[in-house]
């Protein structure tokens, strides 16, 4: 087996409200991140106490997470941009290091 | 311009711009709460921000209220309590008797005069002692200073713009506006469309109305004007909601739009709330501008804070008029010398006040020490801004007091029923429920009327997709009503999805015809948005030629008929994945239709004693020449006729393979000889018609006979409250601005067994959702009913309450003078703002209000804990019931004991005491 050569990149996990959703997805559009996944759903607890997921019949009220691989430069960008929502609302951002094998995949649009 | 700034603008102003609610386009009116975003608050504090924001008031006028009271609707007991209560709460110095005396007076006595109202004239008193004319002294300066820092907070650079120029700046800015985004947003309406509306909003305004002499990126237009108005960069936020709360309408239009990515409109030309504000304050900027030669003074907010300094008088003037405060009298002298202006008007904001305080307390005024009086003043300007609050809760205790001496303790005898009714939890149903029961041995229940179906519908004959849910999910079935012709696919279907898709590619798109694309089914990036889908009218004309009769294909497609269709289709290579994935969306599963039939007869409580019959009835409305008919349709289907929901839901629950996992997996038993019948009631003329019906039997032909019975005991009975016999003509009468009461006077939403409710009528005021906790045992039902048709209610209620308490702002104000602009909302006279919320006939009546605007009463029969730990865990509704958004009361079967959520806290009623209540 051929050794499969890794990038560094850093990995942008975004836990908002699904209301914020969107506000989310355009942010990492502008910033042109190649790609991102969204988890819906989420249960978990925190500041705001319990939140439950998988309402059948309310897609508002709970929480998402986006994640997403980028650059470092683009991440501060991100982060900038994303100040203004974390100050009013409730949600977390992590930022951690990562390795990936197709590089092309996650630099689409560098500036 | 820098990423990280152009992103960090971005996110600011879409935060800012949260203020605004979503607004729906008029053909889907879904009703919502014009404070929903502020609902993290405490009802109070979001009713004093949306009066910031939007300008609205919060409650009734004192003189609308003082009339519920005389006419015994707040009751005199519920009135004291309530002055008790806020007493209590605020702390007030004076002598509690005196504070109470002077409270209940002022709200209740005929024609308060206000002691600073500018037309109160001025009548023989003796001087009123020093100090308390001292009280009222005024600092100019101050009151300037504090005006001006208001900016930005409470005002708009413009409105403090408009006060010292003395130009009507404002109503032209928002003229502009709604004239550029309206030519912009017009979904066929105008006769010549504006060009390049694919580039989105900012780009193609500022080609269109600039010449192109605007900057490159919307981000960059928000941060130029703000710099250039000198507003401090920590204020932009307030700043970007308070001119966003201005144009509230378009506003919310473009938030709705813009997260519904897959709206047609919007992804043809898009636009969302920074296009929206770049464009706002560029027009800000232009009116200015042209004013700017002769008010230098004031072009950013740090020269009007200079030219404040540099001479108060005149401004101070100026903001007297504004505020509409100078004394009639005194009117000629407001420009002179200020010093005795300012000390002149302090002597008769005294006098009137000693007089009314003379009106309200009687003689023993004049024993009172100045201190007493200055406390009294105080306490009168509190009572101004906060009354509204003692009011309401008056109102909604009086109400909810009727509520709970009307509800039954007792579990009634369980006998088997001729036949059962589901109903939509719609106030209106319960009218009808009660005449059907009335008629015999019919049980009825309430359930949210899209029947636990979400799907998006595709009709025959309209040609587009439509969401038959609750706006708060998003159907993830398609269901199609198809040409009928026995049993396999025929040559009609396979027509039919071929001229689907031949539509699709032709690129046609005719301005004239509303077409909503079939999104979801045939989505965009499957053909690429070069294509652009034109269904509506080539549809029509097959269908309609060919005469075809329709049929609803529920189960989901076979393997051989996706085959066939993409055979007949021969789409390309690399479309043919996509396409066949899409096909796959089309009807539901077995164990889907069972799973969803099985949720909703659970969260009824209908899990056994299946009758003979049961009818499953959605609901609609008519009405002609009625912008707002989609607003009397069925909220949970969306704002659409809730037929198609029963329809597919009664197919579903008669297919005996479903059935079948209904007994093997939710050991659910419907009896072989039970049959599920759709039907829909028309809320305007109160008719029932079937659909999709079995043989007719004699028992059957007596049920309807009965049905029909009761339906025009409703009429009859709805006839009084419209004061008008001929209910039927309403509905075809093209001149009628209130073709019925709709949602009006709703107040209260039962979650629990009928016979709660069954005793009193409740003429069609209170939403009923059936439900059984012994079925419940982890709560996921009730769960489900809060989290979804209680929000639902709550909007639906807090839209008629925001209407009804400032009709000019959060309702539409008077429908005799709305134009439907761009097909998607309607304004007043030629060009305003998007009007939201409802118009003045669906809630007043002779200058009173029909509805009675009252926060949810929500009651929810089930064990305290358990219901308690249910609410906990959902964010939403915890948050409505810890915010005050609604009244919560839980009623315990085990303990006997009614709980209601009061003063930050769970707290136990006797029922004994209940009965009693200002009885």
């Amino acid at each position: 087996m051929g050794e499969l050569k890794l990038y560094e990149l850093k990995k942008v996990e975004i836990i908002v409200k699904g209301e914020h959703l969107s506000i989310i997805t355009d942010l990492l559009e502008k910033a042109e991140v190649s790609g991102y996944t969204i988890v819906h759903n989420l249960s978990g607890k925190g500041s705001h106490g319990f939140h439950e997921g998988h309402l059948l019949f309310n897609e508002e009220d709970t929480l998402v997470m986006v994640i997403s691989v980028m650059p470092e430069e683009k991440v501060e960008a991100v982060l900038e941009g994303i100040t203004p929502l974390l100050s009013e609302h409730s949600g977390v951002v992590f930022v951690s290091d990562v390795r990936v094998s197709r590089l092309e995949k996650f630099k689409a649009g560098t500036p | 311009m820098r990423l990280g700034r152009k992103l960090w603008i971005r996110t600011l102003t879409f935060v800012a711009g949260e203020v605004v609610p979503f607004f729906w386009t008029m053909r889907n009116f879904i009703h919502h709460n014009p404070l929903h975003e502020l609902e993290h608050l405490p009802f109070e504090k979001a009713v004093e921000e949306g009066e910031r924001v939007f300008g609205g008031r919060g409650f009734l006028r004192r003189r609308d209220y003082r009339r519920l009271y005389e006419k015994g609707v707040i009751s005199h007991d519920a009135l004291i309590a309530s002055v008790r209560r806020f007493i209590r709460e605020e702390g007030i110095q004076l002598d509690p008797d005196l504070a109470y005396e002077f409270i209940l007076r002022t709200l209740t006595s005929e024609n308060s005069p206000r002691p600073y109202s500018n037309l109160y004239l001025l009548r023989n008193t003796s001087k009123p002692p020093r100090p308390l004319i001292d009280h009222f002294i005024e600092d100019p300066a101050e009151v300037v200073r504090e005006f001006v820092d208001s900016v930005g907070k409470r005002i708009t650079f413009p409105e403090a713009f408009e006060v010292f120029s003395e130009e009507p700046v404002t109503a032209h800015i928002e003229e502009e506006l709604a004239r550029g985004v309206f030519a912009f947003l017009d979904e066929g309406n105008a006769t010549a469309s504006m060009p390049g509306r694919e580039k989105g909003l900012y780009r193609t305004w500022g080609e269109v109305f600039m010449g192109g002499k605007v900057p490159e990126e919307p981000e960059e237009a928000i941060e130029q004007v703000l710099r250039e108005l000198s507003i401090p960069e920590t204020r932009w936020k307030d700043y970007i909601s308070l001119e966003l709360g201005r144009s509230k309408g378009i506003a919310g239009y473009i938030r709705w739009r813009s997260s519904n990515r897959d709206y047609y409109w919007q992804s043809l030309y898009p636009a969302d709330i920074v296009d929206l504000t770049a464009v706002k304050l560029l027009v800000i900027r232009e009116v200015l501008r042209s004013h700017l030669k002769a008010h230098q003074e004031f072009r950013d907010l740090q020269s009007m804070r200079n030219y404040v300094q540099k001479d108060p008088q005149e401004c101070y003037r100026k903001v007297e008029f504004f505020k509409k405060e100078a004394p009639l009298e005194l009117v000629e002298r407001c420009g002179e010398d200020l010093k005795d202006y300012v000390s002149s008007k302090a002597e008769i904001r005294a006098r009137n006040f000693m007089i009314f305080l003379s009106e309200v307390l009687g003689p023993k005024t004049q024993v009172l020490s100045s201190d007493v009086l200055i406390e009294l003043a105080n306490l009168d300007e509190e009572l101004e801004r906060r009354e509204g609050m003692i009011w309401l809760r008056a109102l909604e205790e009086s109400l909810a007091g009727d509520l709970l001496r009307k509800i039954s303790f007792s579990p009634p005898e369980e006998t088997l029923p001729e036949a059962q009714f589901l109903f939509c939890i719609d106030v209106r149903s319960e009218r009808i429920r009660k005449a059907i029961e009335e008629q015999g041995n019919y049980e009825t229940y309430g359930i949210a009327g899209f029947f636990g179906i979400p799907m998006a519908f595709v009709e025959l004959r309209r040609g587009h997709e439509e969401y038959l849910c609750p706006v708060l999910i998003r159907p993830r079935n398609v269901v199609l009503e198809l040409p009928e012709e026995g049993k396999s696919m025929g040559e009609s279907t396979l027509h039919l999805f071929e001229k689907i898709l031949h539509d699709l590619k032709a690129n046609v798109l005719t301005p004239f015809i509303t077409v909503e694309a079939i999104g979801f089914l045939f989505g965009f990036d499957f053909l690429g948005k070069t294509f652009l889908p034109s269904l509506y009218g080539p549809l029509r004309e097959f269908v309609l030629s060919d005469r075809v009769k329709a049929k609803i294909r529920v189960d989901k497609l076979t393997e051989e008929e996706i085959e066939t269709v993409l055979r007949r289709l021969k789409p390309d290579e690399e479309q043919k994945p996509y396409l066949r994935e899409q096909l796959t969306f089309i009807g539901f599963s077995r164990e889907e239709q069972a799973n969803m039939v099985a949720k909703a007869l659970q969260s009824i409580g209908l899990t056994g004693r299946f009758a003979p019959y049961i009818f499953v009835i959605g609901h609609e409305s008519r009405s002609d020449n009625n912008p707002y008919e989609s607003a009397l349709d069925c909220g949970a289907c969306g704002g659409a006729s809730g037929i198609y929901n029963a329809r597919v839901f009664c197919m579903m629950a008669n297919d005996l393979g479903v059935r079948q996992v209904l007994r093997d997996r939710y050991h659910i038993e419907v009896p072989d000889e039970t049959v599920f019948i759709p039907g829909v009631h028309n809320t305007t003329t109160d008719r029932i018609t079937f659909y999709d019906l079995p043989p007719l039997t004699s028992d059957l032909e007596r049920i309807f006979k009965e049905i029909d019975w009761a339906s025009e005991s409703t009429a009859r009975e709805r006839a009084v409250d419209l004061e008008d016999k001929k209910v039927l003509q309403r509905a075809y009468d093209w001149s009628q601005v209130r073709p019925e009461w709709g949602l009006s006077g709703n107040y209260a939403f039962v979650i629990g067994p009928r016979w709660l409710t069954k005793e009193f009528p409740f003429k069609g005021k209170v939403f009923l959702h059936s439900y059984n906790w012994e079925i419940d045992r982890r709560g996921f039902l009730l769960e489900t009913i809060l989290s979804g048709p209680l929000i639902v209610g709550q909007w639906i209620n807090m839209e008629h309450y925001f209407s009804t308490v400032d009709n000019e702002v959060y309702g539409s104000s008077s429908k005799v003078y709305h134009n439907v602009v761009g097909r998607f909302g309607v304004m007043t006279g030629n060009l305003s703002d998007l009007r939201t919320g409802l118009p003045y006939q669906t809630l007043w009546r002779r200058d009173e209000p029909y509805h009675y605007p009252i926060r949810l009463i929500t009651l929810i029969y089930a064990p305290f804990e358990f219901a308690r730990s249910v609410i906990e865990r959902v964010y939403q509704v915890r948050n409505l019931v810890e915010n005050r958004w609604i009244n919560a009361f839980i009623i315990d079967p085990q303990t006997g004991k009614v709980w209601r959520f009061i003063e930050g806290e769970w707290r136990e009623l006797d029922i004994k005491e209940v009965a009693l209540w200002e009885s």
